[in-house]
């Protein structure tokens, strides 16, 4: 049997590797995936730090979870329901902690997304590619940790409604609600830096 | 047009609807401007945040990033190594011996004060002198107290015992003399 090199084999073949107890192959999927990994934490607590230790703390829950994990999706897929649900954890022990300001309950119940413009046409019309994504980047640090964190699995990852609930241990309604909201604050603050650019 | 109608046309944008519920709300668009207009503009974001996340790298060399995942790795593996015996012994001490400590405490406590507080009678050394029990000078026997002393002079029945210048003005007085020669408790050589 040939000698497993870590830098030209596959992920599949490494994950394998690594779920006997091998640790070589598992330093090389660090290697190559820890940057999705990393921007996923960042994404959804807008912390460097926080983001680094967050994803470090995924890597070894992945190690420790190796052995379950069935290859039915991507190995980056399954890392990234691991960092999501870490973040989750992290961002509601860190709301228990703060007091809530008005604001915050306020955007959490979507009372302020209520009282903006029912229908935005195109929020970013007219809008640079990379000025687009620095744009919307902008708006989803100013989200709440809910709206955002939605927006994230539901736009970047792709998930369901149902996966969605699940993961943030709500109901359907619940994310259907934050989705909705999070939308309209987001064309919201795209709408208005659109115009004060062109202004 | 409220929330809840546009939550539902957010729903057939994302694909969330059954098949025919989905016709329902496409004859509906169809038909209403303002509902197109809110699912064009969904479909506008949809499309603006399609690989629109910036690009972000771990601000660490491969190395030093590795290296604290590794040593987190040993440390959760050292926790699962521990010997069974010694996680056992530890779930023995939680159950059991905590529980028990605390009884052994209550036990103690009970058999240091106990004692003194069977019923309303608090036990008193006698004297070792011969002189009159030195009694504070604001406590007056009540005459009970004196029939009782006569059978047992170390206990002194606390219900019986009156503050001086109470209202049973036939309780004997403790004679000022008395009184006088009780050591001092700032002094006791007096």
């Amino acid at each position: 049997m040939s000698r497993l090199d870590p830098k030209t084999a596959i992920d599949d073949v490494l994950v394998r590797s690594a779920q006997n107890g091998n640790t070589g192959p598992y330093e090389e999927l660090v290697f190559r995936h820890r940057d999705k990994i990393y921007a996923r934490a960042f994404s959804m607590l807008r912390n460097e730090d926080e983001a680094m230790d967050i994803s470090q703390e995924a890597w070894i829950k992945g190690w420790q979870r190796l052995k379950q994990f069935k290859r039915d999706a991507s190995f980056t897929t399954w890392m990234t329901r691991i960092v999501i649900n870490l973040c989750l954890d992290f961002l509601r022990k860190k709301q228990r902690q703060q007091t809530d300001s008005l604001q915050q309950m306020e955007e959490d119940s979507g009372s302020v997304e209520r009282r903006m413009p029912m229908v935005i046409i195109n929020p970013t019309a007219g809008m640079e590619r990379e000025e687009l994504l620095a744009e919307i980047d902008r708006g989803m640090a100013k989200l709440s940790y809910e709206h955002r964190t939605v927006l994230i699995m539901h736009e970047y990852e792709g998930l369901e409604y149902k996966e969605i609930a699940k993961a943030m241990h709500c109901s359907i309604g619940t994310v259907m609600s934050r989705l909705f909201y999070a939308r309209r604050r987001l064309a919201s603050l795209l709408t208005a830096l659109n115009k004060s650019k062109r202004s | 047009m409220n929330d809840e109608i546009q939550m539902k046309i957010q729903a057939w944008v994302d694909g969330e609807l059954s098949t025919k519920e989905a016709a329902v709300m496409a004859a509906y668009v169809a038909t209403h401007p303002e509902a197109k207009a809110t699912a064009d503009s969904l479909r506008a974001l949809h499309g603006a945040m399609a690989g629109s996340e910036v690009v972000r790298l771990v601000p660490e060399t491969r190395e030093f990033y590795f290296s604290t995942i590794q040593r987190g790795i040993e440390l959760r593996h050292e926790d699962a190594q521990m010997p069974a015996a010694v996680t056992l012994w530890r779930e023995w001490c939680r159950q059991w011996l905590v529980p028990a400590g605390g009884l052994a405490m209550l036990i103690a406590a009970i058999l240091t004060v106990g004692p003194e507080w069977e019923g309303s009678t608090v036990n008193i050394p006698a004297p070792k002198h011969n002189r009159p029990a030195p009694a504070p000078a604001a406590i007056t026997e009540a005459p009970t107290a004196s029939a009782e002393n006569e059978a047992g002079p170390e206990k002194i029945n606390v219900s019986s015992l009156q503050l001086n210048g109470g209202a049973n003005p036939t309780a004997p007085q403790i004679p000022q003399d008395d009184l006088r020669n009780a050591p001092s408790i700032e002094n006791p050589d007096r």
